[in-house]
Parts: structure tokens; C-alpha cells; sequence
């Protein structure tokens, strides 16, 4: 018995164009979902950290897609910044600490996704 | 059960001022002369921060190596003097390693950093965040 695997430059040509429909199908849900769930841990972080002067500030982190593949989370511009560069006490590092939350499981998930592009329903 | 090494903050915070090399580095609200302090405020200083990053914490588990985040704010009396600080601030610790606790760190890398604006007492000041993993 034996098992014979066999695989030429039209396998992987096959794989490359199927490749980026999986992509396209499947990125623009997991940058949202992390848009999201960068924009909830933000907010919580802010609510957590605000003093009295910044119990809403809060409210001003919002996310949106700003492409297909491409989303972002934040503070809106406009209003009174909230420990920018001022020397007056530590800055604000809100949207730091969000990314550390949502940046490792992001990658992870667009790696797990180009795995999948070739090993299609593989290690996940 | 050990925990990570060199998790002493002050440590670190001392490596970073011996890398900075200049006088002026204070702790936010020490600077003399401001806030309240006795003496004659230096026209151009630094502000240190420090806080260790934290790891989702829905993952247990040991950390042998924790990450920190080095906040510096460059303080100045006109909006290039704030440029210049934190053009040296970035110049001293850009892709070098700490040393702390016998542990050398990956090297320091930017993370984000803010524009110089003014504040209300008519000083300028801006933000440049870096990173690393001791």
C-alpha cells in the first residue's frame, strides 16, 4: 500500500486564485468583528480610567470599515483632546492597551485565514 | 511557581532615564517650578511614564516575559524647543536594548506618538510612545 501526493505549478496557481476569493469572502468579517471589539474594549478602558472631568469621553471611541479589508477604532476628532501631549499628566494610552487586547487575536485569525487559503477547512 | 523576570517598575524606569541622559527627566507633576514645586522650571524637559502591558487576561498561564510601554513627553517653552526634546528623547532610545535586572530587553520600538500643542500655561509639549519586552 502505498500513497502517492503529487502536486505542480497548476495546483498552486489553482490555490492562489482561489486564494484571494477566500479572502475577499471571509477578511472583511474578521476586521469588523475586531473593529468592534477594539472599539468595546476601548470604551471600557476609558470608562474605567476617566476621572470626573472625562465620565462621557467614552462616547467619543467609535469604529468604522474604511475599506474592505481595513477598519479602524478611535476617538473622533474635535472637542477638547483628551491627554494628548500635554504635560500636565500621564497620557492617555487608552487605544494602546486596546490593541494589545485585540492586536494578538487579530493576527491570529488573519494567519489562521491565509492558512485556510491553502489548506482549505485545515488547521483553523 | 516563578513569575516573570524584572517586573520591578522603577528599575526600568531608572534604565530609561540613565539611557535619556539629560538632567530634566521628572515624573509627571515633579518638575521643579511647576506644579505647585519650589524652583526655576528648566525651559526644555522631559516627562517619563511607564505602564507594563497587559496580556488578555482570558489566557492563563506563566509569562516569562512581560511587555512595557515607555511614555515620553517632551516639554518646551516654543513649539521647537517641545520638537527638539523629543527628537533627542527618540535619538536616545530608538532600537536599543535595557538592561534591567540582569535581563537585556528586545529593542525599544516606536509605538505612536502625538503632535506638539500647547497648553494653558503657554507651554508646548508633545507625545512619543515606544515599546519593548523585558
Amino acid at each position: 500500500m502505498r500513497v502517492a501526493a503529487s502536486s505542480g505549478i497548476g495546483d498552486l496557481a489553482r490555490d492562489l486564485a482561489r486564494g484571494s476569493t477566500i479572502v475577499e469572502r471571509k477578511g472583511p468579517g474578521i476586521v469588523k468583528r475586531n473593529v468592534n471589539r477594539g472599539t468595546k474594549v476601548a470604551q471600557g478602558i476609558a470608562k474605567r480610567a476617566s476621572g470626573p472631568h472625562g465620565k462621557n469621553y467614552f462616547k467619543r471611541i467609535t469604529g468604522e470599515m474604511t475599506g474592505p479589508l481595513e477598519g479602524e477604532f478611535g476617538p473622533k476628532a474635535g472637542g477638547i483632546p483628551v491627554g494628548a501631549g500635554y504635560r500636565h499628566g500621564p497620557p492617555n494610552t487608552d487605544m494602546e492597551k486596546a490593541l494589545d487586547v485585540v492586536g494578538p487575536a487579530f493576527r491570529k485569525q488573519v494567519s489562521a485565514l491565509v492558512d485556510e487559503t491553502f489548506w482549505p477547512g485545515g488547521d483553523q | 511557581m516563578s513569575t516573570a523576570p524584572a517586573l520591578d517598575e522603577r528599575l526600568h524606569r531608572d534604565a530609561i532615564k540613565t539611557l535619556l541622559d539629560v538632567d530634566h527627566v521628572y515624573d509627571h507633576g515633579m518638575v521643579p517650578g511647576l506644579d505647585g514645586n519650589p524652583g526655576d522650571p528648566p525651559r526644555i524637559h522631559w516627562l517619563l511614564s511607564l505602564e507594563r502591558r497587559f496580556a488578555d487576561p482570558r489566557k492563563s498561564g506563566r509569562a516569562e516575559v512581560s511587555g512595557w510601554r515607555v511614555a515620553i513627553v517632551g516639554v518646551g517653552r516654543t513649539p521647537d524647543e517641545a520638537r527638539h526634546a523629543l527628537l533627542v528623547a527618540t535619538q536616545a532610545v530608538e532600537a536599543t536594548r535595557i538592561e534591567v535586572d540582569d535581563t537585556v530587553s528586545t529593542p525599544v520600538a516606536h509605538e505612536s506618538s502625538t503632535a506638539v500643542e500647547r497648553d494653558d500655561d503657554g507651554w508646548w509639549s508633545g507625545l512619543a510612545i515606544f515599546t519593548y519586552a523585558c
